[in-house]
Protein backbone atom coordinates (compact mmCIF):
# COMPACT_ATOMS: atom_id res chain seq x y z
CA UNK A 1 0.00 0.00 0.00
CA UNK A 2 0.83 3.57 -0.93
CA UNK A 3 2.37 5.43 1.98
CA UNK A 4 1.80 9.64 0.58
CA UNK A 5 -1.90 10.37 0.61
CA UNK A 6 -3.69 11.83 -2.92
CA UNK A 7 -6.42 14.26 -2.74
CA UNK A 8 -8.78 11.69 -3.11
CA UNK A 9 -7.69 9.72 0.19
CA UNK A 10 -7.16 13.54 1.50
CA UNK A 11 -10.94 14.46 0.63
CA UNK A 12 -12.41 10.78 2.19
CA UNK A 13 -10.55 11.45 5.51
CA UNK A 14 -12.33 14.81 5.99
CA UNK A 15 -15.94 13.15 4.68
CA UNK A 16 -15.06 10.36 7.31
CA UNK A 17 -14.16 13.58 10.22
CA UNK A 18 -16.91 15.73 9.07
CA UNK A 19 -19.40 12.81 9.33
CA UNK A 20 -18.31 11.53 12.75
CA UNK A 21 -18.47 14.74 13.94
CA UNK A 22 -22.36 15.73 12.80
CA UNK A 23 -23.67 12.88 14.01
CA UNK A 24 -21.94 12.62 17.15
CA UNK A 25 -23.10 16.34 17.55
CA UNK A 26 -26.39 14.78 17.13
CA UNK A 27 -26.72 12.28 19.47
CA UNK A 28 -25.27 14.31 22.22
CA UNK A 29 -26.82 17.45 21.78
CA UNK A 30 -30.74 15.62 20.94
CA UNK A 31 -30.97 14.96 24.75
CA UNK A 32 -30.98 18.47 25.38
CA UNK A 33 -33.41 19.41 22.35
CA UNK A 34 -30.69 20.95 20.34
CA UNK A 35 -30.62 18.49 17.23
CA UNK A 36 -29.76 19.55 13.79
CA UNK A 37 -32.62 19.31 11.47
CA UNK A 38 -30.43 19.49 8.77
CA UNK A 39 -27.81 16.56 10.06
CA UNK A 40 -29.66 13.52 7.98
CA UNK A 41 -29.53 15.10 5.06
CA UNK A 42 -25.85 16.52 5.03
CA UNK A 43 -25.00 13.19 6.41
CA UNK A 44 -26.30 11.76 3.29
CA UNK A 45 -24.76 13.95 0.96
CA UNK A 46 -22.22 13.41 2.72
CA UNK A 47 -21.68 9.99 2.53
CA UNK A 48 -22.55 10.19 -1.66
CA UNK A 49 -19.72 12.08 -1.57
CA UNK A 50 -17.45 9.92 0.46
CA UNK A 51 -18.32 6.54 -1.55
CA UNK A 52 -17.22 8.19 -4.42
CA UNK A 53 -14.32 9.65 -3.42
CA UNK A 54 -12.95 6.60 -1.83
CA UNK A 55 -13.80 4.99 -4.56
CA UNK A 56 -11.51 6.74 -6.27
CA UNK A 57 -8.82 6.66 -3.92
CA UNK A 58 -9.58 3.03 -4.07
CA UNK A 59 -8.62 3.18 -7.69
CA UNK A 60 -5.14 5.17 -6.93
CA UNK A 61 -4.69 2.35 -4.93
CA UNK A 62 -5.76 -0.82 -7.14
CA UNK A 63 -7.85 -2.09 -3.88
CA UNK A 64 -11.25 -2.78 -5.78
CA UNK A 65 -12.39 -6.55 -4.96
CA UNK A 66 -12.08 -8.90 -8.12
CA UNK A 67 -12.37 -12.31 -8.53
CA UNK A 68 -9.17 -14.01 -8.88
CA UNK A 69 -9.10 -17.45 -9.46
CA UNK A 70 -9.74 -17.85 -13.40
CA UNK A 71 -6.55 -15.40 -13.88
CA UNK A 72 -4.54 -17.40 -11.59
CA UNK A 73 -5.06 -20.39 -13.18
CA UNK A 74 -4.70 -19.00 -16.73
CA UNK A 75 -1.98 -16.30 -16.05
CA UNK A 76 0.87 -18.68 -16.03
CA UNK A 77 -0.20 -20.27 -19.19
CA UNK A 78 -0.36 -17.39 -21.49
CA UNK A 79 2.78 -15.27 -23.34
CA UNK A 80 3.53 -12.00 -21.32
CA UNK A 81 1.98 -10.30 -24.33
CA UNK A 82 -1.38 -12.18 -24.32
CA UNK A 83 -0.75 -10.85 -20.69
CA UNK A 84 0.10 -7.46 -21.38
CA UNK A 85 -3.17 -7.40 -23.83
CA UNK A 86 -5.49 -9.34 -20.94
CA UNK A 87 -4.29 -6.42 -17.95
CA UNK A 88 -4.84 -3.39 -20.55
CA UNK A 89 -7.96 -4.69 -21.58
CA UNK A 90 -9.34 -4.61 -18.03
CA UNK A 91 -8.04 -1.10 -17.59
CA UNK A 92 -10.05 0.03 -20.43
CA UNK A 93 -12.93 -2.04 -19.83
CA UNK A 94 -13.36 0.16 -16.79
CA UNK A 95 -12.65 3.26 -17.81
CA UNK A 96 -15.26 3.06 -20.87
CA UNK A 97 -17.61 2.16 -17.91
CA UNK A 98 -16.66 5.69 -15.66
CA UNK A 99 -15.74 7.73 -18.60
CA UNK A 100 -19.92 7.08 -19.71
CA UNK A 101 -20.53 7.28 -15.95
CA UNK A 102 -18.69 10.69 -15.88
CA UNK A 103 -20.83 11.91 -18.92
CA UNK A 104 -24.16 11.18 -17.20
CA UNK A 105 -22.87 12.52 -13.82
CA UNK A 106 -22.23 16.06 -15.52
CA UNK A 107 -25.79 16.16 -17.27
CA UNK A 108 -27.35 15.47 -13.82
CA UNK A 109 -25.57 18.11 -12.64
CA UNK A 110 -26.89 20.24 -15.31
CA UNK A 111 -30.83 19.02 -14.76
CA UNK A 112 -30.97 19.21 -11.09
CA UNK A 113 -29.33 22.34 -11.02
CA UNK A 114 -31.99 24.63 -10.38
CA UNK A 115 -33.27 22.44 -7.78
CA UNK A 116 -32.52 22.90 -3.89
CA UNK A 117 -31.91 20.49 -1.34
CA UNK A 118 -35.27 19.98 1.60
CA UNK A 119 -33.42 20.76 4.93
CA UNK A 120 -30.04 22.60 3.88
CA UNK A 121 -31.14 25.73 3.06
CA UNK A 122 -29.42 27.10 -0.60
CA UNK A 123 -27.48 23.95 -1.38
CA UNK A 124 -28.40 23.06 -4.68
CA UNK A 125 -28.34 19.47 -5.97
CA UNK A 126 -26.37 20.37 -8.73
CA UNK A 127 -23.23 20.43 -6.71
CA UNK A 128 -23.83 17.44 -4.95
CA UNK A 129 -23.76 15.75 -8.55
CA UNK A 130 -20.50 18.14 -9.16
CA UNK A 131 -18.73 16.75 -6.69
CA UNK A 132 -19.36 12.91 -7.71
CA UNK A 133 -18.42 14.03 -10.75
CA UNK A 134 -14.92 15.37 -9.67
CA UNK A 135 -14.48 11.74 -7.80
CA UNK A 136 -15.15 9.83 -10.94
CA UNK A 137 -12.72 12.03 -13.02
CA UNK A 138 -10.19 11.25 -10.79
CA UNK A 139 -10.72 7.64 -11.10
CA UNK A 140 -10.74 8.02 -14.66
CA UNK A 141 -7.37 9.92 -14.27
CA UNK A 142 -6.02 7.28 -12.03
CA UNK A 143 -6.72 4.27 -14.72
CA UNK A 144 -5.46 6.41 -17.82
CA UNK A 145 -2.38 7.08 -15.84
CA UNK A 146 -2.36 2.79 -15.01
CA UNK A 147 -3.08 1.95 -19.12
CA UNK A 148 -0.26 4.28 -20.43
CA UNK A 149 2.07 2.56 -18.00
CA UNK A 150 1.07 -0.75 -19.13
CA UNK A 151 1.28 0.11 -22.39
CA UNK A 152 4.51 1.90 -22.06
CA UNK A 153 5.98 -1.30 -19.64
CA UNK A 154 8.38 -3.86 -21.23
CA UNK A 155 7.03 -6.51 -22.77
CA UNK A 156 8.73 -9.52 -20.74
CA UNK A 157 7.61 -8.20 -17.42
CA UNK A 158 6.34 -10.48 -14.74
CA UNK A 159 2.41 -10.91 -14.31
CA UNK A 160 1.36 -9.24 -11.19
CA UNK B 1 -32.89 -13.29 -22.71
CA UNK B 2 -31.72 -10.03 -21.84
CA UNK B 3 -31.12 -11.22 -18.42
CA UNK B 4 -29.97 -14.46 -19.60
CA UNK B 5 -27.30 -12.68 -21.83
CA UNK B 6 -26.37 -10.09 -18.65
CA UNK B 7 -25.52 -13.18 -16.47
CA UNK B 8 -23.47 -14.95 -18.79
CA UNK B 9 -21.71 -11.24 -19.66
CA UNK B 10 -21.15 -10.67 -15.49
CA UNK B 11 -19.71 -14.25 -14.99
CA UNK B 12 -17.31 -13.80 -17.89
CA UNK B 13 -16.09 -10.39 -16.69
CA UNK B 14 -15.69 -11.60 -13.56
CA UNK B 15 -13.45 -14.50 -14.62
CA UNK B 16 -11.23 -11.92 -16.70
CA UNK B 17 -10.69 -10.43 -13.31
CA UNK B 18 -12.51 -6.77 -13.69
CA UNK B 19 -13.03 -5.83 -10.74
CA UNK B 20 -17.04 -6.59 -9.58
CA UNK B 21 -18.74 -3.42 -8.93
CA UNK B 22 -17.42 -2.06 -12.64
CA UNK B 23 -18.37 -5.81 -14.48
CA UNK B 24 -21.83 -4.94 -12.32
CA UNK B 25 -21.55 -1.86 -13.67
CA UNK B 26 -20.55 -2.56 -17.71
CA UNK B 27 -23.39 -5.67 -17.92
CA UNK B 28 -25.90 -3.26 -16.46
CA UNK B 29 -25.19 -0.44 -18.71
CA UNK B 30 -24.98 -2.67 -21.53
CA UNK B 31 -28.47 -3.56 -20.82
CA UNK B 32 -29.43 -0.03 -20.47
CA UNK B 33 -27.95 1.36 -24.16
CA UNK B 34 -29.54 -1.93 -25.59
CA UNK B 35 -33.02 -0.41 -23.76
CA UNK B 36 -32.36 3.27 -23.94
CA UNK B 37 -30.24 4.30 -26.55
CA UNK B 38 -26.80 5.18 -25.80
CA UNK B 39 -28.01 9.19 -25.32
CA UNK B 40 -29.77 8.61 -22.05
CA UNK B 41 -27.84 5.51 -20.33
CA UNK B 42 -25.16 7.57 -19.13
CA UNK B 43 -28.04 9.51 -16.91
CA UNK B 44 -29.26 6.49 -16.00
CA UNK B 45 -26.46 5.34 -14.59
CA UNK B 46 -25.46 8.50 -12.92
CA UNK B 47 -28.92 8.70 -11.01
CA UNK B 48 -29.13 5.34 -10.53
CA UNK B 49 -25.65 4.97 -8.96
CA UNK B 50 -26.17 7.87 -6.62
CA UNK B 51 -29.43 7.03 -5.82
CA UNK B 52 -28.06 3.07 -4.75
CA UNK B 53 -25.74 4.56 -1.97
CA UNK B 54 -28.65 7.86 -1.01
CA UNK B 55 -29.25 5.52 2.63
CA UNK B 56 -28.23 7.47 5.83
CA UNK B 57 -28.44 3.91 7.29
CA UNK B 58 -25.75 2.59 4.86
CA UNK B 59 -23.38 4.73 6.33
CA UNK B 60 -23.58 2.71 9.73
CA UNK B 61 -21.57 0.30 8.22
CA UNK B 62 -17.93 2.19 7.49
CA UNK B 63 -18.37 3.31 11.29
CA UNK B 64 -19.28 0.04 12.59
CA UNK B 65 -15.88 -1.20 10.49
CA UNK B 66 -13.73 1.76 11.92
CA UNK B 67 -14.99 0.82 15.46
CA UNK B 68 -13.75 -3.18 15.10
CA UNK B 69 -10.45 -1.47 13.31
CA UNK B 70 -9.73 1.11 16.78
CA UNK B 71 -10.39 -1.99 19.20
CA UNK B 72 -8.13 -3.87 17.64
CA UNK B 73 -5.19 -1.38 17.65
CA UNK B 74 -6.27 0.47 20.71
CA UNK B 75 -6.03 -2.68 23.38
CA UNK B 76 -9.80 -3.73 23.32
CA UNK B 77 -9.30 -6.73 21.77
CA UNK B 78 -6.79 -8.02 24.11
CA UNK B 79 -8.78 -6.90 27.27
CA UNK B 80 -11.30 -9.49 25.59
CA UNK B 81 -9.13 -12.13 24.90
CA UNK B 82 -7.87 -12.11 28.60
CA UNK B 83 -11.18 -12.51 29.53
CA UNK B 84 -12.60 -14.92 27.46
CA UNK B 85 -9.05 -16.85 28.59
CA UNK B 86 -9.84 -16.98 32.11
CA UNK B 87 -13.50 -17.83 31.70
CA UNK B 88 -13.04 -20.86 28.77
CA UNK B 89 -9.32 -21.58 28.80
CA UNK B 90 -9.42 -24.49 31.23
CA UNK B 91 -12.41 -26.30 29.68
CA UNK B 92 -11.28 -29.30 27.12
CA UNK B 93 -10.08 -27.75 23.79
CA UNK B 94 -8.29 -24.92 25.66
CA UNK B 95 -7.23 -21.63 23.44
CA UNK B 96 -9.69 -23.43 21.06
CA UNK B 97 -12.00 -22.79 23.42
CA UNK B 98 -11.09 -19.23 24.09
CA UNK B 99 -11.00 -18.27 20.36
CA UNK B 100 -14.93 -19.09 20.15
CA UNK B 101 -15.47 -16.83 23.27
CA UNK B 102 -13.30 -14.19 22.37
CA UNK B 103 -15.34 -14.12 18.99
CA UNK B 104 -18.36 -14.17 20.64
CA UNK B 105 -17.18 -11.18 23.12
CA UNK B 106 -15.91 -9.44 19.70
CA UNK B 107 -18.73 -9.52 17.60
CA UNK B 108 -20.99 -7.69 19.62
CA UNK B 109 -18.90 -4.95 19.20
CA UNK B 110 -17.69 -5.10 15.79
CA UNK B 111 -20.00 -6.24 12.48
CA UNK B 112 -17.54 -7.86 10.46
CA UNK B 113 -15.96 -11.11 10.31
CA UNK B 114 -12.44 -9.73 8.63
CA UNK B 115 -12.35 -7.37 11.83
CA UNK B 116 -12.54 -10.59 13.94
CA UNK B 117 -9.96 -12.77 11.51
CA UNK B 118 -7.51 -10.15 11.45
CA UNK B 119 -7.63 -7.89 14.67
CA UNK B 120 -8.73 -11.07 17.06
CA UNK B 121 -7.23 -13.67 14.70
CA UNK B 122 -3.96 -13.04 14.78
CA UNK B 123 -3.57 -12.94 18.49
CA UNK B 124 -5.33 -15.95 19.06
CA UNK B 125 -3.30 -17.91 16.17
CA UNK B 126 -0.02 -16.56 17.57
CA UNK B 127 -0.99 -17.76 20.98
CA UNK B 128 -2.00 -21.39 19.95
CA UNK B 129 0.97 -21.97 18.07
CA UNK B 130 2.97 -21.02 21.02
CA UNK B 131 1.24 -23.39 23.31
CA UNK B 132 1.64 -26.12 20.49
CA UNK B 133 -1.75 -25.97 18.92
CA UNK B 134 -1.47 -27.71 15.06
CA UNK B 135 -1.15 -24.59 12.93
CA UNK B 136 -4.28 -25.64 10.45
CA UNK B 137 -6.00 -26.06 13.37
CA UNK B 138 -5.47 -22.79 14.67
CA UNK B 139 -6.33 -21.09 11.81
CA UNK B 140 -9.52 -22.85 11.09
CA UNK B 141 -11.29 -22.46 14.33
CA UNK B 142 -9.79 -18.62 13.85
CA UNK B 143 -11.31 -18.76 10.44
CA UNK B 144 -14.85 -20.06 12.07
CA UNK B 145 -15.35 -18.25 14.73
CA UNK B 146 -14.93 -15.38 12.89
CA UNK B 147 -17.86 -15.70 11.17
CA UNK B 148 -19.91 -14.77 14.53
CA UNK B 149 -18.75 -11.34 13.61
CA UNK B 150 -21.50 -10.39 11.29
CA UNK B 151 -23.94 -12.59 13.12
CA UNK B 152 -24.34 -11.48 16.76
CA UNK B 153 -25.10 -7.68 16.54
CA UNK B 154 -23.93 -5.17 15.06
CA UNK B 155 -23.41 -6.23 12.10
CA UNK B 156 -22.44 -5.11 8.42
CA UNK B 157 -24.13 -7.08 6.92
CA UNK B 158 -27.36 -6.56 8.47
CA UNK B 159 -27.40 -3.03 7.59
CA UNK B 160 -26.89 -3.65 4.02
CA UNK B 161 -29.90 -6.04 4.22
CA UNK B 162 -32.01 -4.10 5.93
CA UNK B 163 -31.31 -0.87 3.51
CA UNK B 164 -31.78 -3.05 0.37
CA UNK B 165 -34.91 -5.39 2.22
CA UNK B 166 -36.26 -2.65 3.39
CA UNK B 167 -36.22 -4.43 6.80
CA UNK B 168 -35.67 -2.95 10.58
CA UNK B 169 -32.01 -3.33 11.47
CA UNK B 170 -32.78 -3.33 14.87
CA UNK B 171 -35.20 -6.24 14.68
CA UNK B 172 -32.61 -7.85 12.63
CA UNK B 173 -29.59 -6.74 15.65
CA UNK B 174 -31.94 -8.29 18.05
CA UNK B 175 -32.68 -11.39 15.49
CA UNK B 176 -29.31 -12.51 15.35
CA UNK B 177 -28.33 -12.96 19.32
CA UNK B 178 -29.42 -15.97 19.83
CA UNK B 179 -28.27 -17.52 15.79
CA UNK B 180 -24.96 -16.37 17.34
CA UNK B 181 -24.86 -17.92 20.92
CA UNK B 182 -25.95 -21.00 19.20
CA UNK B 183 -23.13 -20.99 16.32
CA UNK B 184 -21.03 -20.29 19.28
CA UNK B 185 -22.24 -23.10 21.43
CA UNK B 186 -21.77 -25.23 18.23
CA UNK B 187 -18.50 -24.18 17.47
CA UNK B 188 -17.17 -24.99 20.83
CA UNK B 189 -18.71 -28.01 21.10
CA UNK B 190 -17.19 -29.39 17.92
CA UNK B 191 -13.56 -27.88 19.87
CA UNK B 192 -14.69 -30.41 22.74
CA UNK B 193 -14.94 -32.90 20.30
CA UNK B 194 -11.33 -32.71 18.28
CA UNK B 195 -9.71 -32.10 21.96
CA UNK B 196 -10.66 -35.88 22.76
CA UNK B 197 -8.95 -36.97 19.85
CA UNK B 198 -5.78 -34.67 19.13
CA UNK B 199 -3.69 -31.88 20.63
CA UNK B 200 -5.36 -29.01 22.90
CA UNK B 201 -3.60 -28.61 26.20
CA UNK B 202 -5.63 -27.01 29.02
CA UNK B 203 -5.39 -24.08 30.52
CA UNK B 204 -5.20 -23.89 34.02
CA UNK B 205 -8.00 -22.80 36.31
CA UNK B 206 -7.73 -19.05 36.68
CA UNK B 207 -7.43 -18.00 40.51
CA UNK B 208 -10.45 -15.71 41.68
CA UNK B 209 -8.19 -12.54 41.10
CA UNK B 210 -7.29 -13.45 37.70
CA UNK B 211 -10.73 -13.87 36.74
CA UNK B 212 -11.68 -10.24 38.39
CA UNK B 213 -8.82 -8.62 37.02
CA UNK B 214 -9.64 -9.72 33.58
CA UNK B 215 -13.30 -9.35 34.49
CA UNK B 216 -12.38 -5.51 35.14
CA UNK B 217 -9.86 -5.23 32.66
CA UNK B 218 -12.68 -5.88 29.96
CA UNK B 219 -16.07 -4.65 31.68
CA UNK B 220 -15.66 -0.86 29.50
CA UNK B 221 -15.12 -2.28 26.39
CA UNK B 222 -18.23 -5.11 27.21
CA UNK B 223 -20.78 -1.87 27.52
CA UNK B 224 -20.20 -1.30 23.85
CA UNK B 225 -22.89 -3.99 22.74
CA UNK B 226 -25.54 -3.35 25.64
CA UNK B 227 -25.17 0.56 24.54
CA UNK B 228 -25.87 -0.22 20.88
CA UNK B 229 -28.03 -2.89 20.62
CA UNK B 230 -29.92 -1.45 23.87
CA UNK B 231 -29.61 2.02 22.39
CA UNK B 232 -31.19 1.35 18.62
CA UNK B 233 -34.15 -0.82 21.03
CA UNK B 234 -34.39 1.46 23.39
CA UNK B 235 -34.75 4.46 20.62
CA UNK B 236 -31.97 6.94 21.82
CA UNK B 237 -30.31 6.57 18.14
CA UNK B 238 -30.63 5.01 14.74
CA UNK B 239 -27.90 2.26 13.51
CA UNK B 240 -25.86 4.60 11.90
CA UNK B 241 -25.71 7.15 15.46
CA UNK B 242 -25.04 4.10 16.82
CA UNK B 243 -21.95 3.27 15.03
CA UNK B 244 -20.61 6.97 15.17
CA UNK B 245 -21.30 6.41 19.26
CA UNK B 246 -18.74 3.43 19.27
CA UNK B 247 -16.41 4.72 17.85
CA UNK B 248 -16.02 7.49 19.60
CA UNK B 249 -16.30 4.76 22.79
CA UNK B 250 -13.41 2.86 22.02
CA UNK B 251 -11.15 6.07 20.49
CA UNK B 252 -11.95 7.36 24.08
CA UNK B 253 -11.62 3.53 25.66
CA UNK B 254 -7.99 3.45 23.39
CA UNK B 255 -6.85 7.03 24.19
CA UNK B 256 -7.40 5.70 27.97
CA UNK B 257 -5.59 3.01 27.37
CA UNK B 258 -2.61 4.81 25.93
CA UNK B 259 -2.40 2.83 23.03
CA UNK B 260 -3.96 4.69 19.89
CA UNK B 261 -2.02 7.97 18.45
CA UNK B 262 -3.31 10.10 16.15
CA UNK B 263 -0.96 8.78 13.28
CA UNK B 264 -2.27 5.40 13.53
CA UNK B 265 -6.37 6.62 13.93
CA UNK B 266 -5.60 8.39 10.51
CA UNK B 267 -4.25 4.71 9.45
CA UNK B 268 -7.55 3.21 10.20
CA UNK B 269 -9.14 5.51 9.08
CA UNK B 270 -7.30 5.25 5.47
CA UNK B 271 -7.85 1.48 5.97
CA UNK B 272 -11.81 2.34 6.52
CA UNK B 273 -11.51 4.78 3.65
CA UNK B 274 -10.12 1.98 0.85
CA UNK B 275 -12.74 -0.68 2.21
CA UNK B 276 -15.77 1.68 2.17
CA UNK B 277 -14.74 2.56 -1.78
CA UNK B 278 -14.26 -1.21 -2.49
CA UNK B 279 -17.90 -2.28 -0.90
CA UNK B 280 -19.77 0.91 -1.85
CA UNK B 281 -18.77 1.47 -5.56
CA UNK B 282 -20.38 -2.49 -5.57
CA UNK B 283 -23.91 -1.16 -3.66
CA UNK B 284 -23.76 1.77 -6.28
CA UNK B 285 -23.29 -0.61 -9.06
CA UNK B 286 -25.44 -3.14 -7.92
CA UNK B 287 -28.07 -0.20 -7.95
CA UNK B 288 -28.07 0.24 -11.33
CA UNK B 289 -28.13 -3.56 -12.31
CA UNK B 290 -31.21 -3.11 -9.74
CA UNK B 291 -32.77 -1.11 -12.19
CA UNK B 292 -32.29 -3.37 -15.17
CA UNK B 293 -33.33 -6.15 -13.41
CA UNK B 294 -36.72 -4.34 -12.09
CA UNK B 295 -37.50 -2.79 -15.47
CA UNK B 296 -36.97 -6.22 -16.96
CA UNK B 297 -40.02 -7.62 -14.95
CA UNK B 298 -37.54 -10.51 -13.85
CA UNK B 299 -38.40 -10.59 -10.89
CA UNK B 300 -42.37 -10.50 -10.93
CA UNK B 301 -41.82 -13.26 -13.06
CA UNK B 302 -39.51 -14.67 -10.20
CA UNK B 303 -41.74 -14.24 -7.89
CA UNK B 304 -44.45 -15.35 -9.62
CA UNK B 305 -42.61 -18.85 -10.75
CA UNK B 306 -42.00 -19.34 -6.85
CA UNK B 307 -45.22 -18.97 -5.95
CA UNK B 308 -46.60 -21.22 -8.82
CA UNK B 309 -43.94 -24.07 -7.98
CA UNK B 310 -43.26 -23.66 -4.40
CA UNK B 311 -46.15 -23.47 -1.52
CA UNK B 312 -43.84 -24.15 1.89
CA UNK B 313 -41.82 -21.22 2.89
CA UNK B 314 -39.14 -23.99 4.00
CA UNK B 315 -39.14 -25.16 1.02
CA UNK B 316 -37.98 -22.05 -0.59
CA UNK B 317 -35.67 -20.70 2.14
CA UNK B 318 -34.11 -24.78 1.55
CA UNK B 319 -33.80 -23.54 -2.08
CA UNK B 320 -32.43 -19.92 -1.42
CA UNK B 321 -30.19 -21.65 1.34
CA UNK B 322 -28.97 -23.84 -1.71
CA UNK B 323 -28.64 -21.12 -4.14
CA UNK B 324 -26.72 -19.12 -1.43
CA UNK B 325 -23.88 -21.64 -0.61
CA UNK B 326 -23.58 -21.94 -4.49
CA UNK B 327 -22.90 -18.10 -5.10
CA UNK B 328 -21.46 -17.88 -1.84
CA UNK B 329 -18.20 -19.79 -3.63
CA UNK B 330 -17.45 -17.42 -6.25
CA UNK B 331 -19.12 -14.10 -5.05
CA UNK B 332 -18.22 -11.92 -2.29
CA UNK B 333 -21.35 -12.07 0.23
CA UNK B 334 -22.48 -8.45 0.50
CA UNK B 335 -22.13 -8.24 -3.58
CA UNK B 336 -24.39 -11.29 -3.80
CA UNK B 337 -26.88 -10.21 -1.23
CA UNK B 338 -27.25 -6.84 -3.29
CA UNK B 339 -27.58 -8.86 -6.36
CA UNK B 340 -29.92 -11.59 -5.43
CA UNK B 341 -31.73 -9.97 -2.39
CA UNK B 342 -34.15 -7.64 -4.54
CA UNK B 343 -34.83 -10.46 -6.91
CA UNK B 344 -35.83 -13.04 -4.23
CA UNK B 345 -37.96 -10.84 -2.18
CA UNK B 346 -40.70 -10.35 -4.02
CA UNK B 347 -41.51 -14.29 -3.96
CA UNK B 348 -40.22 -14.30 -0.33
CA UNK B 349 -42.91 -11.85 0.51
CA UNK B 350 -45.83 -13.43 -1.53
CA UNK B 351 -44.80 -16.59 0.84
CA UNK B 352 -45.33 -14.67 3.90
CA UNK B 353 -41.93 -15.03 5.20
CA UNK B 354 -40.44 -12.34 7.74
CA UNK B 355 -38.06 -10.53 5.83
CA UNK B 356 -35.89 -10.41 9.50
CA UNK B 357 -36.23 -14.42 9.30
CA UNK B 358 -35.10 -14.27 5.96
CA UNK B 359 -32.27 -11.52 6.51
CA UNK B 360 -31.28 -13.85 9.42
CA UNK B 361 -31.00 -16.58 6.62
CA UNK B 362 -29.45 -14.55 3.69
CA UNK B 363 -26.94 -13.01 5.77
CA UNK B 364 -25.54 -16.64 7.50
CA UNK B 365 -25.82 -18.67 4.34
CA UNK B 366 -23.63 -16.04 2.48
CA UNK B 367 -21.61 -15.67 5.19
CA UNK B 368 -20.28 -19.12 5.05
CA UNK B 369 -18.94 -18.64 1.60
CA UNK B 370 -16.34 -16.63 3.12
CA UNK B 371 -14.34 -20.04 4.20
CA UNK B 372 -15.09 -21.87 0.92
CA UNK B 373 -12.69 -21.61 -2.39
CA UNK B 374 -12.42 -20.20 -4.80
CA UNK B 375 -13.42 -16.52 -3.12
CA UNK B 376 -13.21 -17.35 0.58
CA UNK B 377 -11.90 -13.69 1.66
CA UNK B 378 -11.59 -15.44 5.17
CA UNK B 379 -9.66 -18.17 4.24
CA UNK B 380 -7.05 -16.13 2.44
CA UNK B 381 -7.00 -14.00 4.94
CA UNK B 382 -6.29 -16.55 7.68
CA UNK B 383 -4.06 -18.59 5.75
CA UNK B 384 -1.93 -15.43 5.10
CA UNK B 385 -1.87 -15.00 9.09
CA UNK B 386 -1.07 -18.56 9.96
CA UNK B 387 1.49 -18.95 7.34
CA UNK B 388 -0.39 -22.21 6.14
CA UNK B 389 -1.81 -22.82 2.59
CA UNK B 390 -5.29 -21.63 1.60
CA UNK B 391 -5.95 -25.07 0.84
CA UNK B 392 -4.53 -27.13 3.34
CA UNK B 393 -6.86 -24.78 5.30
CA UNK B 394 -10.02 -25.04 3.10
CA UNK B 395 -9.82 -28.90 4.45
CA UNK B 396 -9.10 -28.14 7.72
CA UNK B 397 -12.12 -25.79 8.26
CA UNK B 398 -14.83 -27.98 7.10
CA UNK B 399 -15.42 -30.21 10.50
CA UNK B 400 -16.61 -26.89 11.42
CA UNK B 401 -18.75 -25.89 8.62
CA UNK B 402 -20.34 -28.44 9.54
CA UNK B 403 -22.08 -27.25 12.99
CA UNK B 404 -22.59 -23.64 11.20
CA UNK B 405 -24.66 -25.35 8.66
CA UNK B 406 -26.54 -27.25 11.17
CA UNK B 407 -27.53 -24.11 13.04
CA UNK B 408 -28.12 -22.07 9.89
CA UNK B 409 -30.59 -25.49 9.05
CA UNK B 410 -32.09 -24.56 12.84
CA UNK B 411 -32.89 -21.13 11.69
CA UNK B 412 -34.77 -22.34 8.61
CA UNK B 413 -36.85 -24.85 10.20
CA UNK B 414 -37.45 -22.94 13.73
CA UNK B 415 -37.99 -19.46 12.59
CA UNK B 416 -38.67 -18.85 16.33
CA UNK B 417 -34.84 -19.00 16.91
CA UNK B 418 -34.11 -15.74 15.44
CA UNK B 419 -37.58 -13.97 15.54
CA UNK B 420 -38.02 -14.99 19.42
CA UNK B 421 -36.02 -12.08 20.79
CA UNK B 422 -37.24 -9.66 18.55
CA UNK B 423 -40.90 -10.52 19.28
CA UNK B 424 -40.29 -10.78 22.96
CA UNK B 425 -39.27 -7.58 23.45
CA UNK B 426 -41.87 -6.24 21.06
CA UNK B 427 -39.92 -4.99 18.49
CA UNK B 428 -41.76 -7.42 16.19
CA UNK B 429 -45.38 -8.36 16.10
CA UNK B 430 -45.99 -12.02 15.73
CA UNK B 431 -47.30 -13.53 12.93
Amino acid sequence: MRSRLGLPEVVSIGLVAVLFAVLLAQVVLRPFGLGFVWAEEFAAFAFIALVFFSMAAAHHRGEHMSVEAFQEWAAPRLSPRTRRVWRAGLLVVELLFLVLLSIGLGQMAVQTWGSFAGSLSGFRYGWLYLGVLAAAAISVVALATQLVAEIRRAPEGSYS
Amino acid sequence: MTVALGLVGLLVLLALRVPVAAALGVVALAAVVVEDGIANAPVIAAQSMVNGVNSFVLIAAPFFMLAGEIMNQGGLTRRIYRLAHALVGWIPGGLGQVNVAGSMFFAGMTGSAISDAVGLGTMEIKAMNEAGYEPKFSAAITSASSLLGPIIPPSVPMVIYGAVAGASIGSLFLAGVVPGILMGGALMVTVAIYARRGHCPREPKPTSTELRESLLGAMPSLLIPLFVVGGIYAGLFTPTEAAVAACAYAIVLATFYRELSWAELSRLVVRIVMATGALFYIVAATALLGFVVTRSGVMIEVALWLGSEITSPTLLLLIIVVLYLLVGLFMEPIAAMLLLVPILLPGVKLLGIDLVHFGIVTVLSLCIGLLTPPVGLILYTVARIANIRADVLAVAVLPFLLPIVLVLLAIVFVPDLALGLPRLLGSLSAS
